[in-house]
C-alpha cells in the first residue's frame, strides 16, 4: 500500500504520523471520475500544514475526511493512532464561509455553544469563553449578534469557537477566501500568533500562495482534479515571525509559484493516462 | 490586545463582503440607529397606502353596486356598513363573532401544535418521511369543505366537527414549512454542532429547529388564514352559531346587507389577527430572523 505515487516527486511522509492520511482515493459514487487518487500524507503533533492547490481540486475534501464529515473511497485515515470514524471534539472545524455561525446566538452564544454540547458548567465555560474571546480580540463584541458583525469578524467568532474547546487540531478551510485583503493580511497574522501561542496541529486550506507562505511550516501543493495528487511538499524555510516582502519572501514566493504551475501543468500531461484507468 | 483593535484595519463593522440584506444594519454597529428612512415614516407611508387603496376599493364597489341598482343582490357599501353597525350594537350579533374567533384560535393553535410535531417526526426520520410525506400531500389536495359532512357524521353537527375541519385546514400548510425549514438548515451548522460531539438529537434541537422557526411562522401565518376560511364553511354546513351561520341564515330573510356585514366582519377579523400574529411573532422570534425582517 506504501508504493510512491508516480506523480509525487516527494513521497511527503515525513510528518510523525499524529495525523496520517494513507493512499486515500475519494469518487462520489462507484465508478463516478475519482476526485482523488492515491493521496498520503502524514503530519506532526504542533505543525502548521497548508494544503495549497486550485479550486475544484479536492483540497475541502482531503478535510472534510479529516474532519470525519465524508470517508475515503479507498485508503485510510488516521487520528492520534486511531482511524477516523466520524466528527469529533478533538477535531475543531472553521468552515469556508459564515454559515456555521448559529444567526439566533450572539457572539458570546456562539462561542459557548462547544461547551455546552461538551457539558462543561460555569463557571469555567464563562471564563474559557472570555478567554477565547479575548484571544480573538472580540472581547468587546461578545452581545452583537452574527449579521451585525464584518466578514473578518465572523471568522474571528469562528476561529474562537474552535479555540475554545481546547481540540488539538484544527482544520481550517479556506477561512479567509471570502475576506477583502486588508481584513485577510491582518487574520493571518493574527492565526499566526495565536498558532504561536496554543499548541494545535493545524490543517489549513488555501489557494493563496502568501497565505501559505505566511502561516504553513510545511506547505502540501495538489495539481488539479479530478484525480487530484499531492504533487510536493516544501518545507519552509521563513522564520517566524514572517513578514510580507523581502528577497526571502519573494524568492520563495516565485519557487511555489513555479510548483504550483508545474502541478497544474502536471495535471494536463497526465490527461490522457486518465481516460485508460 | 485590545478589544477595540478588531475595528482597526479596514475591519469596518457592518461591511459584510457577504452582502447581508437589510440596508439599515450597514450605517453603524448599533443595530437599532436608522437612516433618514426611519421606520415611522415608511410605515406611515405604508398605511397611507393602505387607506388609499381600502378607498379606491369602496369606490369601486358603490359603483358597481349603483350599476346593478338592486339592494338584494348587490348592496352598496353604505348598506353594508349599516348592517354592519347593527350587527356589532347587537349583542348577540357580537358574541357570534367572539364564538367564531375563539374556534379560530382553538383550532389554529390544535392545528398548528400537531403541524411542528408531524413535520418533527418527518423531518427526523428518513423512513417516516418517505412513508407518509405522499400522504400529506394527498390530504393536503384535499379542501377541508370536503371532509363537512363526514365529519359531522363522525363528530355530529357542531364544535368538535368544526374543530377538526379548522385542524384540517391549518395542519398542512405548517408541516410543509416546518419541513422546508428544516431542510434548509445550513449543512455547515449541523456538521459543526457534530464536530462538538452534538448527537442526532441535540443537534436538531440546537440547529435544525431554531434554522426553521422563521418557515414555521410563514406556515403559521398561511394557516392562520385558511382557519377563517374554513371555519366560516363548516358553521355554515355542521354549526348552529357563529358568523359563518350568520352569514348563511341571512340568506332566509334575503338580507343582503347583513351577509355582506358577516363577510367584511370575516376579512377583517382576518386581516387583524394576520397583523397581530406578524407584529407578535416577529417580536418575539426576532433573533431567529438573523437580521432579515419580517413583515
Amino acid at each position: 500500500m506504501t508504493t510512491t505515487d508516480a506523480t509525487t516527486r516527494n513521497p511527503a511522509v515525513n510528518g510523525d504520523g499524529y495525523v496520517t492520511i494513507e493512499d486515500i482515493s475519494f469518487a462520489y459514487a462507484a465508478g463516478a471520475p475519482r476526485i482523488l487518487a492515491d493521496v498520503s500524507l502524514s503530519l506532526s503533533r504542533g505543525e502548521f500544514f497548508v494544503l495549497l492547490g486550485p479550486s475544484g481540486c479536492g483540497k475541502t475534501t482531503i478535510l472534510n475526511q479529516v474532519a470525519g464529515f465524508e470517508f475515503p473511497t479507498e485508503g485510510r485515515m488516521t487520528v492520534a493512532g486511531r482511524p477516523v470514524t466520524g466528527p469529533g471534539p478533538d477535531r475543531a472545524v472553521i468552515f469556508q464561509g459564515d454559515d456555521s455561525l448559529l444567526g439566533w446566538l450572539d457572539v458570546y452564544g456562539n462561542v459557548e455553544f462547544g461547551l455546552r454540547v461538551l457539558g462543561v458548567k460555569n463557571p469555567e465555560r464563562q471564563q474559557r469563553v472570555r478567554a477565547a474571546l479575548e484571544m480573538v480580540e472580540l472581547g468587546g463584541q461578545a452581545k452583537k449578534y452574527p449579521h451585525e458583525l464584518s466578514g473578518g469578524m465572523k471568522q474571528r467568532v469562528q476561529i474562537a469557537r474552535a479555540l475554545v474547546t481546547d481540540a488539538p487540531i484544527l482544520l481550517m478551510d479556506e477561512p479567509f477566501g471570502a475576506l477583502d485583503a486588508q481584513t485577510r493580511t491582518t487574520l493571518q497574522d493574527e492565526l499566526a500568533r495565536i498558532w504561536a501561542d496554543t499548541d494545535r496541529t493545524v490543517l489549513f486550506i488555501t489557494h493563496d500562495i502568501s497565505e501559505a507562505m505566511i502561516l504553513g511550516d510545511r506547505i502540501g501543493i495538489m495539481t488539479s482534479g479530478p484525480e487530484a495528487k499531492l504533487y510536493d511538499v516544501i518545507e519552509n524555510p521563513l522564520p517566524r515571525p514572517r513578514e510580507r516582502g523581502g528577497p526571502d519572501f519573494g524568492a520563495l514566493y516565485q519557487d511555489l509559484e513555479r510548483t504550483v504551475t508545474a502541478a497544474k501543468a502536471r495535471r494536463a500531461d497526465l490527461d490522457g493516462e486518465v481516460g485508460t484507468r | 490586545m485590545t478589544p477595540a483593535s478588531a475595528t482597526d484595519f479596514g475591519e469596518r463593522p457592518g461591511a459584510a463582503p457577504t452582502g447581508d440584506a437589510d440596508p439599515t444594519r450597514t450605517a453603524g454597529p448599533r443595530p437599532r440607529r436608522r437612516g433618514p428612512r426611519s421606520a415611522a415614516s415608511w410605515s406611515r407611508r405604508r398605511i397611507g397606502l393602505n387607506l388609499l387603496a381600502v378607498v379606491a376599493a369602496i369606490v369601486v364597489w358603490h359603483v358597481a353596486a349603483l350599476a346593478k341598482d338592486n339592494p338584494l343582490v348587490f348592496p352598496t357599501p353604505i348598506d353594508s356598513a349599516r348592517a354592519l353597525v347593527e350587527l356589532l350594537q347587537d349583542a348577540d350579533s357580537r358574541s357570534e363573532l367572539l364564538i367564531t374567533l375563539w374556534r379560530v384560535v382553538v383550532g389554529f393553535a390544535l392545528g398548528s401544535t400537531l403541524g411542528i410535531a408531524t413535520a418533527s417526526l418527518l423531518g427526523s426520520s428518513r423512513v417516516a418521511a418517505d412513508a407518509l410525506e405522499p400522504v400529506v400531500h394527498f390530504l393536503r389536495s384535499i379542501t377541508p369543505v370536503a371532509w363537512i359532512v363526514p365529519a359531522t357524521i363522525w363528530f355530529g353537527v357542531g364544535d368538535a366537527s368544526m374543530r377538526f375541519i379548522v385542524i384540517y385546514a391549518t395542519v398542512f400548510p405548517v408541516i410543509l414549512n416546518t419541513l422546508t425549514g428544516m431542510a434548509q438548515a445550513a449543512r455547515n451548522k449541523t456538521r459543526m454542532a457534530r464536530v462538538f460531539g452534538a448527537g442526532r438529537f441535540r443537534t436538531y434541537r440546537s440547529v435544525v429547529i431554531p434554522s426553521a422557526v422563521p418557515y414555521v411562522l410563514t406556515g403559521m401565518r398561511l394557516s392562520l388564514g385558511y382557519s377563517f376560511m374554513s371555519v366560516i364553511g363548516a358553521e355554515m354546513v355542521a354549526g348552529s352559531d357563529g358568523i359563518g351561520y350568520l352569514i348563511y341564515e341571512s340568506r332566509l330573510f334575503y338580507d343582503t346587507p347583513t351577509m355582506f356585514a358577516g363577510i367584511l366582519l370575516v376579512g377583517a377579523a382576518g386581516l387583524a389577527f394576520d397583523r397581530v400574529f406578524v407584529l407578535v411573532t416577529a417580536r418575539i422570534f426576532r433573533r431567529f430572523y438573523c437580521g432579515q425582517v419580517a413583515r
